[in-house]
């Protein structure tokens, strides 16, 4: 059944046509076309699609679109400004903590959601932000030295 | 995987969502993270889910000495660790909250939906493809049980990791229906039976969960086995409470309970006995230990670790709760 749809995505209002069994990563990637955010598993064990609603990590996959009405909603799309990469962003660039890139925006909401709470975490910190975001090529180290860079203004 | 067709209600109020639930056929929604994953496996097609997560003023948490602790039916599990009282007082709630699949799940998972989870079996939470190879089971409405061949009912296993928790501190729930509401022991939520685990009708919902408040000398803690430090669920998960009393640290009374050992978290019954009047150590707590291991049942049905291997870590990982409960107990 389709119904009007209003979603606040990266500071901007869209309001979509959207069947009520869509998933807010459906809506996003297909109604939307913010396909940054992507679909690894689709059962909530990967963190592929983590996105934030009202500024937490959240799995987009396991979101029914309409229940994220009236939030926040920051994907990968809104962490550059002008044309600026976000700071975990480039650090993910210059420390190579990106191979295939397919976990890359996840892994990277769920380090803003730890940075903007935690300016300066640990490092067992990071890897706990980090821990529902699996990557299947970088072997996380990278990933970790990364996010530690990125909140040491390095 | 794509969800079946189903309408999406909102509630206001609890009263309300009760009343849309009912009319039959619709599933309450808290974070969604055990519903919308067993949607997409076609294990629950409701006509409709009615999202909790739009009522307002239900995710409080607060602490006296006078109510203990009350918990909203839509706090999630971040709040709860995040929550100053419950990190003073309730180390095992924290522990076990902190240790529920992910970041993200914790963020998006209710307290409530956590004591509600459903049983999980290796044959049900599969997509209906790979498990049309099979005649359905008990719990997929047939007439088998793919784990405990030739059994009458579903072996299906209860995962949930602060169940066991909140049990050992002697917690209750207030459950609200079409028809009133009552409060009943965190222990009569579930049936024993794994293919209806809990014993809730169709149009009831957990409106608060409520813990005693922190008696003097006591503590609590948990702790699970799991393959990986994130993401799986428990394959024996061990919560234990105790309160000492005297200088000498006498245990006074020790409360256990296991998850992932039965198709209902299960408190390890006279426990307290063998230990009462002694000095905590681990030499006194070997036949708590033991009566922890013959109680469990674990059976073949989830994957990382066979059931012999998952029953002997019972004793195991009943000792490491036990030394937790110890360090809050013992510290003043
Ligand atoms: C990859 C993955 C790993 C996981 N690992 C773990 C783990 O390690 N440990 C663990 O315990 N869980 C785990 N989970 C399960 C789940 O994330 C948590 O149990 C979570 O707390 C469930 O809460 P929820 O609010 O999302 O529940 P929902 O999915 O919204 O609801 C769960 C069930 O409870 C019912 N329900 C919800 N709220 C109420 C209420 N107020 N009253 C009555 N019924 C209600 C729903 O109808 C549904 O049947 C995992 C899930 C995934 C996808
Ligand atoms: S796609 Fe959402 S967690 Fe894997
Ligand atoms: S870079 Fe390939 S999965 Fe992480």
């Amino acid at each position: 059944m389709k119904r009007a749809l209003k979603l606040t995505v990266n500071d901007e209002d869209y309001e979509v046509l959207a069947d009520t069994h869509r998933t807010l990563l459906e809506v996003l990637r297909d109604s939307l076309g913010l396909t940054g955010s992507k679909e690894g598993c689709g059962f909530g064990a990967c963190g592929a699609c983590t996105v934030l609603l009202d500024g937490k990590a959240n799995l987009a996959c396991l979101t029914l679109a309409f229940s994220a009405q009236g939030k926040q909603i920051t994907t990968i799309e809104g962490l550059a400004v002008n044309g600026k990469l976000h700071p975990i962003q480039d650090a993910a660039v210059r420390y190579g903590a990106i191979q295939c890139g397919f976990c890359t925006p996840g892994w990277i909401m769920s380090a803003k959601a730890l940075l903007d709470e935690k300016p300066k975490p640990t490092e067992l910190e990071v890897k706990t932000a980090i821990s529902g975001n699996l990557c299947r090529c970088t072997g996380y180290v990278k990933i970790i030295e990364s996010i530690i860079a990125a909140s040491e203004g390095k | 995987m794509k969800l079946p067709r189903i309408d999406y209600l909102e509630a206001k109020t609890l009263p309300e969502a009760c009343a849309l639930l009912a009319q039959g056929d619709v599933l309450a929604c808290a974070g969604g993270t055990d519903l919308v994953p067993s949607m997409k496996h076609r294990v629950k097609a409701p006509r409709a889910v009615v999202n909790l997560k739009a009522i307002g003023g239900l995710d409080y948490i607060t602490y006296s000495e006078k109510d203990g602790l009350r918990i909203g039916a839509l706090a999630t599990l971040r709040d709860l660790q995040n929550n100053k009282s419950v990190q003073q007082k309730y180390p095992a709630l924290v522990q076990s909250a902190a240790m529920v699949g992910t970041i993200q799940l914790q963020n998006m998972g209710t307290v409530a939906g956590n004591l509600c989870l459903d049983t999980r079996c290796y044959y049900y939470n599969q997509s209906s493809f790979w498990r049309s190879a099979r005649p359905a089971c008990y719990k997929a409405g047939g007439e088998v049980c793919h784990v405990v061949k030739r059994s009458d009912h579903c072996w299906a296993c209860y995962s949930g990791d602060t169940a066991p928790a909140f049990m050992v501190l002697g917690a209750k729930v207030k459950v609200v229906g079409s028809k009133g509401e009552r409060v009943i022991a965190l222990k009569q939520l579930y049936s024993g039976d794994g293919q209806k685990p809990i014993a809730l009708a169709a149009d009831e919902l957990v409106a608060e969960i409520q813990v005693p408040a922190r008696a003097a000398g006591s503590g609590s803690g948990y702790t699970k086995l799991r393959i990986r430090k994130a993401i799986d669920f428990p394959l024996m998960g061990a919560a234990v409470w105790m309160q000492l009393e005297g200088k000498a640290g006498v245990v006074k009374d020790i409360r256990v309970a296991l998850t992932a050992a039965d198709s209902a978290p299960i408190e390890v019954p006279g426990a307290a006995k063998s230990i009462q009047g002694k000095p905590y150590s681990e030499e006194n707590l070997a036949e708590v230990m033991e009566a922890s291991y013959k109680k469990a049942r674990p059976v073949d049905c989830v994957i990382g670790g066979s059931p012999p291997y998952r029953k002997k870590m019972a004793r195991v990982f009943v000792k490491r709760a036990a030394n937790l409960a110890y360090q809050q107990a013992q510290a003043k």
